[in-house]
Parts: C-alpha cells; structure tokens; sequence
C-alpha cells in the first residue's frame, strides 16, 4: 500500500513542479522518487498500520482490494522498466517541451495503474487499474500534437480501448451476477464447488472478460490495433506500452485465469492454445514484412505476447516464474532497443545501415537486445524461452513446436536489423549519444548477460 | 402493476435503440437515445434505486446527450461527407450481432443467479445505504478512482492547451 501511495504523491508532486517552470529538476526528482520506492517496496514489504490518518481504513480493509505482495516479482518489474524509461525520457521527452512535467506525471499515474493490476484481489480493482494503467496512456500516445500519425495513434487508441473496456466492464458484470460477488476468493470457491453447474451467465463473463483483456495485451484477433498505435506514438511511449504495459496486462490476465479460474482449466484451456498459436505466427510472419524497425517491433511485440500466453493454455498455479523471468528479459531487450531508436529518432531499417560506424556502442547495445529478443544462448532471452517451453511442453507439445518454429522465423527479422548495422554502407556521421541513455543500455546489456547466466536469481525472487 | 411496467419499459427501450441505429438523421439517433436512457432510469426505479436512475438521467440524459448534440452541430454532417460503407461489411455486422445476442441469449435461457442475489436488500438502491456501503466497504476502489479522474484532467488540459510550434533539439518521431 506505502508504494501505491508513494507513487500517486510522486505523480502529483511531479505535477505541481511543471506548474513553477521547474523543468530542469523534474527527472532527477522523479528518478529519486522512484527509487526510493523500489527501496520501500523490497525492504519491507507494503504493510501499514492499523489506522492510516486516523481513518476507518485499515490494513484487512486493503488486503480485501488488492495484495502487492502477492505478485512482487511484477510489481518489481513494473517499477524497474518504469524507472528506466523515466532515465530515457531525459531524452525522449524532447519533443514535448512545455509538457515535461506533465507527461512524467502521466506515466506515473500508469505505472499505478499497472501496479493495482497485477496485485488486484477483487475485480472492482482490476477494473480499475486496467483504467487508470489505460487513459493516461491515450494521452501520452496522442502528445505528440505536431504530428499527424501520433495524434492517429492516440485517437485509434483511445477509441478501440474504451470498446474493449465496454467487453471487460459487461463481463465483470455478468461474473458478478453469476457468483454474487466481486472478491477473488470467493469467486474461486464458486468455480471450484460448481463445476458441473452450467452457469451460463458465468460463462458469457468470461468471454467478455477475456475478450477486454487479451485485448490489452494486443494478442491475435484483437491485436490490430498495435501495430499502428506502437508506431504512430512518440518512441519513448511505445517503450513504455510494450513493457510496463504488457508485464501489467499480462499479470492480469494470468493471474485472473490461471489463479482465479485456476478449477475451470480444462473449459478455456484450448481457446487461450488456439489464440496464442495465432498470435505467434500472425506476429512472428508480418514482422518479416514490415520496413519500419519500429512497425517489426511492434509485430515482434505480438508475437512475443503469443509465446506468454502459452503459459495461461498450460494453466499453471498463479503466475508461474518463467513467466516472470521471460518478461524481465523481453523488457529489458525492448528499453534496449527503443533506446537506440530514440537516440537516432529514425524509424526504418535503411536509416540503420553502417550504425557500427557511426556509434560502436549503439550498434552494440542494439545487436544484443536484438539477439536475446531472437532467443540467442546465452542471453536472458534464451533462458526465458527455454523455461516457458518447458512449463508448456507436458500439456501442450504442439503448441511448443510452433513457437519454436516461429521463433526460428523471428531470428531471420532480428538478424536482417543486426547485418545492416554491422555490413551495410550508410551514412557516416558520428551519432552523439546523451550519457542518460548510455546508462540504460549498459544497464539493460549488463541485465540481459546477468540474467541469461544465472536466470536462477530471478526465478527464486519471484 | 410493476411487472407490466417492467414489460412496457423494456419494450420502450428496445424499440428505441433499434431506432437509434436505423435512424437516417443523427439528430433523431440522439433523441431516441435519451428515450432509452429514461426508460432503463424507469427500470432503476423499479428496482428501488432512487439514487441511480436520478444520477443516470443526470449524466447520461443531461450532460453526455448535450455533448453529443453539440459535436453533432459542430460537425456538420452532410451526405457528401458521410463515409458509404458497402452492404458486405453491413451485412457482416449485422450478422456478427445477432450470433453474439443469440449466444447470449442461450446463455441466460440455462443459468442460474446466485443465491446471494435472490433476495436483495430491498432498500440497498436508497441514497444512505449506497453511501454507508460506498465509503465502508469500498472505499479504497472509490479513493483509487481519484487517481483516474486526476490524470484524465491532466489529459484533457494538456491536449485541449494550445502550444506555439517548438523546433525539438532532434527530431524524435518521424
């Protein structure tokens, strides 16, 4: 509770500051904020006392809504990407001069959000948090107002996600007719006592439910969406979209069908094979196509979506630890990458012919992002993948091979990006890099090699 | 007597929002839509939540319609400007309707409330116990929607502010 408190006076804090013209100090000022949180968070864990300002509130009362403890790992995870993304926009933020401060506080309220979404214990909040992870983001992906592709995406965007959350809205509502309640536990006892009872009311909530939340994680039929909305929006948004966004997205989701629904397994088990399937190769095939690094990052988002959502088919016990370890390393990768493209602002793969030469460091950082997103040995992203497969494998087996045949499609696109970097003739010039984003790649790289060594560390964290 | 009401008010709003979308003029969509807006406000009061239907025809009927009635007017909608969608697409939607309002509708025909439901608190829907149960039980959910209002106002102001054209240091997008 401290960090979720913590993090809403941080926004608005960062909000008052825009307001006495106080740019420059904005970013050292959330960057400590934030890490003072990470400290809280670890330390001790979020518990508070009985009586919080003297109000009715206390900690059961909560505890009843929503539990940080119970996904730590996320909530980690949630807070590290966030902190590096807000090193990021030292430069990122350039385009948006007046409204620095302003877009901090956006993307704190987000990271709220995604922070309520992953520990929620009554559906009440996960509503909740899905909005409150969802509206500041159509902000930030419309910000860009000079320029017509981002006010696109944020329209597109706001549009589509209010139609969604209609979906989620109606299906929690049906969930609650049919269970008499909106608290976790009691609706996994229902689904657990009743197994045989065709609850049909029941049924058509999760459907909707599910419809609003695969959704927000852009998966197959309702991914088309993404790849507009990720290029259309501001690059250092679209880092944030596909990281802090889908470790929220997908926390929620896993945590609501393979915690709360856990008994009912067997009933939405092949839907969620079908559609990751779907999605793995929808992703991984028309990312081969695209001529824009950013557009193929956005399909490469897709299908990395797909390869999660294997792990909901598979139905494990809450959220599983691949699952976190896999997504520490897609996050780490994408901040990666999104870093060098918001170093060089162009967005094609002709722009990115001869980078070695112009910045080795660039080129370095990009080729090992690139690698581990492929699933390369010894990088974090292999050892992510090779724990995912294996918690699937025994339900699943051919749902396995197609990841594995599309992952070996998705080496071809990662590597085209990496030949031209290295092999191919472009321009000369040297490109100066701010040493903020230098921080975040080396830390990133340093991340990814750490993980991929001794994924262990990770896995028994969360 | 309330359940022929029920039945009249169900009937009304149906009707009503079948008229919403086969309406020609948008004019006419909207003020059938405050028809059914105040027919599902009957059904609230049927139901004994006072506080409701009033808070629905306040928001819904007063300020969303008014909105909607003002960006109808500021549109300026004409024949030539209405994009023309081909009778496939209508078709198809109109067919991806009816399959979802056919599952739903075999979904309730087989399914059972829960018991909890079955017998309401007839009072719950009256302005002192929605408050006792608002601020009780759920008043972290009603603290944390703060947050939501907050950055959605922070949205609003920060895309409705007019900036002069800043040239950024280095172009960042496109």
């Amino acid at each position: 509770m401290k960090l979720l408190i913590g993090l809403s006076v941080l926004a608005v804090i960062t909000m008052m500051m825009g307001l006495f013209k106080s740019r420059k100090i904005v970013l050292p000022v959330v960057v400590l904020g934030l890490l003072g949180l990470l400290y809280i968070a670890s330390g001790y864990g979020c518990y508070c006392e009985d009586k919080m300002f003297g109000m009715y509130i206390n900690e059961h009362q909560f505890l009843k809504m929503f539990d940080i403890n119970k996904n730590s790992g996320l909530v980690g995870l949630i807070m590290i990407s966030g902190l590096l993304i807000t090193i990021l926009a030292h430069k990122g933020f350039n385009y948006t001069e007046n409204h620095r401060a302003d877009m901090h506080a956006l993307m704190l309220f987000s990271m709220c959000g995604a922070v309520i979404a992953v520990s929620y214990t009554n559906l009440l909040m996960l509503f909740l948090g899905i909005e409150i992870m969802s509206i500041p983001l159509y902000i930030m992906a419309g910000s860009n107002k000079h320029d017509s592709s981002s006010n696109e995406s944020g329209l597109k965007y706001f549009l589509l996600g209010a139609f969604a959350t209609g979906f989620l809205l109606f299906g929690l509502a049906l969930i609650y007719g049919a269970t008499g309640s909106f608290n976790v536990n009691q609706i996994y006892n229902y689904t657990h006592n009743q197994l045989n009872v065709s609850g049909g009311i029941f049924k058509m909530g999760i459907v909707f439910t599910m419809v609003g939340l695969v959704f927000k994680i852009g998966a197959a039929p309702f991914h088309f969406w993404t790849p507009d909305v990720y290029s259309g929006a501001p690059s250092i948004i679209t880092s944030f979209m596909s990281t802090v966004v889908k470790i929220a997205g997908f926390g929620a989701l896993i945590f609501f069908f393979n915690g709360v629904l856990h008994p009912m397994g067997a009933e939405w088990g092949k839907t969620f094979a079908i559609i990751s399937a779907a999605t793995m190769i929808l992703g991984n095939v028309t990312a081969v196509y695209q001529i824009s690094l950013k557009r193929m990052l956005a399909w490469s988002s897709v299908a990395h979506a797909g390869y999660l959502l294997m792990t909901v088919a598979a139905n494990g016990n809450n959220v599983p630890k691949a699952v976190v370890l896999y997504l520490a390393a897609y996050s780490l990768a994408s901040i990666a990458t999104f870093a060098v493209l918001i170093t060089t602002g162009k967005e094609n793969f002709e722009d990115y012919n001869g980078l070695g030469k112009r910045n080795k460091w660039l080129a370095i950082g990009l080729t090992i992002s690139l690698l581990s997103l492929a699933g390369v040995p010894p990088l974090a992203g292999f050892m992510g993948k090779y724990y995912l497969f294996t918690t699937v494998y025994e339900q699943y087996p051919w749902l396995v091979i197609v990841a594995i045949c599309t992952s070996a499609i998705s080496i071809y696109y990662y590597l085209k990006t990496i030949i031209a970097a290295w092999f191919k003739k472009g321009s000369e010039d040297a490109i100066q890099v701010p040493l903020s984003t230098v921080f975040v790649i080396l830390v990133c790289i340093l991340g990814l090699i750490a993980l991929g060594l001794m994924p262990q560390v990770v896995l028994d964290l969360a | 007597m309330s359940e022929y009401l029920f039945y009249f008010l169900a009937f009304v709003s149906i009707f009503a929002a079948l008229l919403v979308v086969t309406a020609k003029n948008p004019i006419h969509s909207v003020l059938f839509l405050i028809v059914t807006f105040f027919a599902i406000a009957g059904q609230y009061i049927i139901l004994n939540a006072q506080f409701l239907a009033i808070v629905h025809i306040i928001v819904y009927a007063g300020a969303i319609m008014v909105l909607f009635l003002f960006v109808l007017m500021l549109l300026n909608l004409n024949k030539e400007s209405e994009p023309v969608k081909s009778y496939l697409m209508k078709g198809i939607g109109v067919l991806a309707g009816c399959l979802l309002a056919l599952v739903m509708v075999a979904a309730l025909h087989k399914s059972t409330m829960s018991p909890a439901l079955g017998n309401p608190n007839e009072d719950i829907g009256l302005v002192g116990n929605l408050g006792k149960v608002l601020f009780k039980e759920y008043v972290v959910p009603f603290e944390v929607s703060s947050l939501l209002f907050l950055s959605a106002m922070i949205g609003a102001v920060m895309l409705g502010k007019r900036d002069p054209k800043i040239e950024p240091v280095n172009e960042i997008t496109n």
